[in-house]
């Protein structure tokens, strides 16, 4: 009996259900064995008589079914070229559960086997990739290089996954990867990079050279001036502003008019700083703003993408957050309701601004460099800016003397981001300025070995803690804020076998006069000192884990 | 008093019954016909619940543990009543509660009955026969008469839940689907309640089922579903004409409590069993694990059930899965045998971590098995199978084998099992409830499958 005549019986009973039996007669049943059995079916009332057809019916339909056919082959893997690379040991699967919750511990194990040429065995890699659903970049590509044929294989298969696949990266992720390749290269080595963008320049798609003109314009060199002139007759009419605006941000002639210009744009009223149209520069054209409420192309905006934004602080002698405030203020009194929804080349200065700010002291600053440290950093500045930024960033905390708890969760933020940094440990060869003297100078030449000294760090970081606690006697108040949370900082993204380098607790200073406010606001901080050490014990799990990946490893080894 | 109640959920039903306008009847009593309820040796009364009839509840106040005793279905001890009747006579007895108009009427015979067994245990207890009553009190042999009087009355309440069950669909249907979708929610759950009150949770359980069915368009799925239902009521009043399986079948699917002690006491030689995986459910307030063993002899498949109150854990440990130990497995006698019972559990070390090889059913056979099983229990909602060899497809998950033929599988991750397969086909023993595939053991099917060899 085919299907579609099962189907028929039941759905007439079914037609009959719909009614009801005191609106509808029992149904007419076709021939067939089905139909017969349940013409056979009689009982004293309709409503019985349905629910015993019902009855067969449904248990025929139930029966009765057929499995379907499924045209598709199923996925087949087929082996190919033998894996050189060893499997992770068991020993280190085994943390693996563990590991998934505790991601900065997680990005430095993948990096760590990655180094010890292992791979990951498809099972074990099935959780972590399932983290990459988020879209989270940084994981991806530690986590695709340490799968073997048949993980990658498995991976391909999802379509989530295959989005961070490294050999068939979508548009977006391709431009990402470039923009970061060329952000690095540029930085290296401007003259040969800008004279190999040219070569390429006129095969490049759209997406590209956008991507080219903003990944150059992060460390822009002289040797950029014949990218820029060709970028200028770019039949895309955002790409050809750009690069004019560009332009400005080398020494010459259109930046000497903008120099001049911008001044006039601010007026200090009763000690008030506001802003008024001011000169326009014609090298930089005519904007295509029709009326002052569109912000995607203003003279202003082109005055602002114009200059060097480093400089632009200095040239008109304001901090960040005044500079910031003045102009949200303009574009808003120029009819824009929401000044910080802005387009084009207004919110790339924006951008910069906030960057630039990280050369601030402020709390706020450190705010802004919490927000701009993360991996997708890399595609503005080259890593070793930003590791420059780490540093810097440490060296200001140190100094700021606010207490606040906004501090210990910027610092949780480095903590995050400078292990997620590829090979950021490894390769802190930047030395620091002779200018940062103190704590951050002995950190920095503490922790700044040659990768063959690795094995004395345990050594100098107990120098270091020694140092600190002579210091912290000294000078505890200063230190009190940021310290701890800048020594579980360095502590997780350096140490590596030291769970608690910090010794007792610093003793009140013989040194401060007894019954002074001084020696009141002395005790106090070693109090909180004290405190925000014992807030610590958050860090051990982690810690314990990352000595147990390097237990796992060294015993592979 | 309350100490008593065996968790919150009935001491707070109790304090709600404890008041003397759910109880048309009240008595207290004692041996020298005390007037005063506060003298009191027993207390009986009856407590009108969701049924037609009220339930006869009775206490035992002689020892020092109070004893209760409840014509209700609850498996809790004391139950609600109990507790409720307790609550009652000691806010009397204080004046602090509602009392009530206790009466001195004398217990029904049930309870009568039940008093003196009891009264007769403690004088043996008591006796020169020693303090254990278990030794004091020799197996009494049972009464076949008031076992067949006590299975009779079960058997009434039962057929009389039906009657009322069968009515009530037959109103169903003559009023059709839409207006079966315009009834409140409380409609299905109070019918439930009727059917749990008569004894018969399989049919609560069926009944509790339909809301799922209500918005199908065109009916059909709540049409058989109703069917179903009219079986299990057709069944019961057609059970003196059925055959020992068929009856079985029918006292299975109305969720009829086994006579394990009777069950167990035919179990053969132990056998080789493996422990294929468990699944845990919760439907209303109870939680169900179905844990499928295999036959090593013959794949035979063999289901143990064990439930537990909602959230309370189950008392029975789980069976390690993946492992094989000699089992004194015991069907019950159904006319397709799938259920049955563990005549115990051997010790840890008896198990060894091992899955042994058997051959496995294409996707076809799958269906036609299933459907020679629904031809012996039309109330089979699902049964174990081994199919293989198959590839896993991920989007939608399916299975399919080397005919093309496929399953959607469901409660599976379809990457790790692609994980697992590591590029090979795979037989997948799980759960087949005629719709999907729940997979509870993967095993590598031996040498992969190429191309070719799948037959679309």
């Amino acid at each position: 009996m085919s299907a579609e005549s099962q189907a028929g019986e039941l759905q007439a009973l079914a037609a009959t259900f719909l009614r009801g039996t005191a609106r509808a007669e029992l149904p007419a049943l076709p021939g067939g064995p089905l139909g017969e059995a349940l013409a056979r079916v009689q009982l004293p009332t309709p409503e019985e008589t349905l629910l015993a057809r019902a009855a067969l019916g449904g248990l025929h339909s139930q029966a009765g079914r057929v499995p379907a056919k499924v045209q598709t082959p199923a996925p087949v893997f087929a082996e190919g070229e033998t894996e050189t690379r060893r499997p992770v040991p068991a020993a280190l699967l085994a943390l693996f559960p563990s590991l998934i919750y505790q991601p900065e511990v997680l990005y430095q194990t993948l990096g760590l086997l990655n180094q010890a040429n292992l791979t990951l065995p498809a099972p074990a890699a099935l959780p972590l990739l399932a983290l990459t659903d988020g879209g989270t970049d940084g994981l991806s590509g530690p986590l695709w290089a340490l799968l073997d044929e048949h993980g990658r294989w498995l991976a391909r298969l999802n379509p989530e996954w295959k989005r961070h696949d490294p050999a068939t990266p979508p548009d977006a992720l391709r431009l990402t990867r470039l923009r970061r390749e060329l952000v690095e290269a540029h930085a290296a080595d401007p003259e040969a990079t800008a004279a190999e963008l040219l070569s390429r320049w006129p095969t490049l798609k759209a997406d590209e050279r956008r991507t080219v003109l903003g990944a150059v314009a992060g460390s822009l060199h002289p040797a950029d001036w014949p990218l820029l002139h060709l970028a200028i007759k770019d039949k895309l009419p955002d790409l050809k502003r750009r690069a004019l605006l560009l332009q400005g941000h080398l020494p010459g002639e259109i930046q000497d008019a903008v120099r001049a210009a911008l001044p006039t744009w601010f007026r200090r009223e009763k000690g008030k700083l506001k802003m008024v149209a001011g000169q326009s520069v014609a090298a930089l054209g005519q904007p295509e703003a029709r009326d002052r409420r569109d912000h995607g192309d203003s003279e202003l905006s082109r005055l602002l993408g114009a200059f060097p934004t480093a400089e632009l602080l200095m040239l008109l002698d304001l901090d960040v957050q005044t500079l910031l405030n003045a102009i949200k203020k303009y574009m808003s009194q120029s009819g824009n309701p929401q000044p910080w929804l802005v387009q084009g080349t207004e919110q790339q200065v924006l951008e910069d601004l906030e960057r630039a700010s990280v050369g601030g002291l402020t709390l706020k600053d450190l705010e802004a460099l919490r927000l701009a440290v993360t991996p997708d950093s890399l595609v503005y500045w080259p890593r070793a800016r930003l590791e420059a930024l780490l540093w810097e960033a440490t060296a200001k905390l140190l100094r700021v003397s606010q207490e606040n708890h906004a501090l210990a969760f910027l610092v949780q933020s480095l903590t995050s981001a400078l292990p997620s940094l590829p090979d950021s440990v490894q390769e802190l060869e930047q030395p620091p300025q002779e200018s940062k003297k103190g704590l951050l100078s002995r950190l920095a030449s503490a922790f700044r070995p040659a990768p063959e000294t690795a094995r004395d760090w345990p050594r100098r970081w107990e120098k270091l803690a020694r140092w600190i606690q002579d210091e912290l006697v000294r000078e505890v108040q200063h230190y009190v804020s940021p310290l701890p949370a800048l020594l579980n900082t360095v502590a997780l993204a350096l140490d590596l076998s030291r769970p608690d380098p910090i010794g007792p607790e610093p003793q009140l200073s013989e040194a401060v006069p007894e019954g002074t406010n001084e020696q009141q606001q002395h005790a106090r901080a070693i109090a909180l000192y004290s405190q925000q050490m014992r807030s610590r014990a958050s860090l051990i799990p982690i810690l314990t884990m990352r000595r147990r990946v390097q237990g796992a490893l060294a015993e592979r080894e | 008093m309350l100490a008593l109640a065996p968790d919150s959920a009935s001491a707070q039903a109790a304090r709600q019954l404890s008041s003397p306008g759910k109880w048309p009847t009240l008595n207290a009593g004692s041996q020298s016909d005390a007037q005063l309820p506060s003298d009191a040796q027993w207390l009986w009364g009856e407590c009108q619940g969701s049924g037609r009839k009220p339930y006869l509840v009775g206490v035992d106040l002689r020892t020092p543990e109070y004893a209760c005793k409840c014509s209700c279905p609850s498996r809790k001890f004391p139950c609600k009543h109990g507790l409720a009747l307790l609550l009652l006579h000691v806010g009397g007895q204080q004046g602090a509660g509602q009392q009530g108009s206790w009466g001195a009427a004398a217990p029904p015979e049930v309870l009568s009955k039940w008093l003196e067994s009891r009264r007769a245990r403690q004088d043996a207890a008591a006796g020169p026969g020693g303090a254990d009553p278990e030794l004091a009190a020799p197996a009494k042999a049972a009464d076949p008469a008031a076992k067949a009087k006590r299975e009779a009355a079960r058997h009434a309440k039962i057929g009389s839940g039906l009657e009322d069950l069968h009515l009530w669909m037959q109103d169903l249907i003559r009023g059709g689907l839409p207006a079966a979708r315009k009834l409140p929610y409380r409609t299905w759950d109070a019918q439930a309640a009727r059917l749990i009150d008569a004894q018969a949770p399989g049919a609560a359980r069926l009944v509790r089922q339909i809301p799922d069915h209500l918005h199908a368009e065109n009916g059909e799925a709540l049409l058989s579903h109703l069917g179903k239902l009219a079986l299990l009521c057709g069944g019961w009043a057609n059970r003196d004409a059925l055959s020992d399986p068929e009856r079985w079948q029918l006292l299975s699917a109305l969720g009829q409590p086994l006579d394990s002690a009777a069950l167990l006491a035919g179990h053969g030689t132990p056998e080789a069993w493996t422990v294929m995986g468990s699944v845990q459910e919760t439907e209303g307030k109870l939680d169900t694990r179905r844990t499928w063993l295999r036959r090593v002899r013959d794949g035979q498949a063999a289901l143990i059930l064990d439930f537990a109150p909602s959230g309370r854990g189950f008392t029975v440990p789980s069976l390690p899965s993946l492992q094989t130990a000699a089992l004194g497995v015991c069907f019950v006698p159904t006319l397709h045998p799938v259920r049955a019972l563990l005549a115990g559990v051997p010790e840890l070390p008896d198990w060894r971590p091992e899955v042994p090889d058997l051959p496995a059913a294409s996707i076809a056979e799958l269906y036609a098995a299933h459907a020679r099983a629904l031809a012996l229990d039309p109330w089979l909602e699902r049964s174990a199978f081994s199919i293989g060899p198959v590839r896993v497809l991920p989007d939608p998950a399916q299975a399919q084998d080397a005919f093309g033929h496929a399953v959607p599988l469901s409660r599976a991750d379809p990457y790790a099992l692609l994980a697992e397969a590591r590029g090979g086909p795979l037989n997948l023993f799980g759960e087949w409830n005629g719709a999907t595939f729940t997979p509870l053991t993967v095993q590598q099917a031996g040498p992969a499958l190429n191309d070719t060899e799948v037959r679309a």
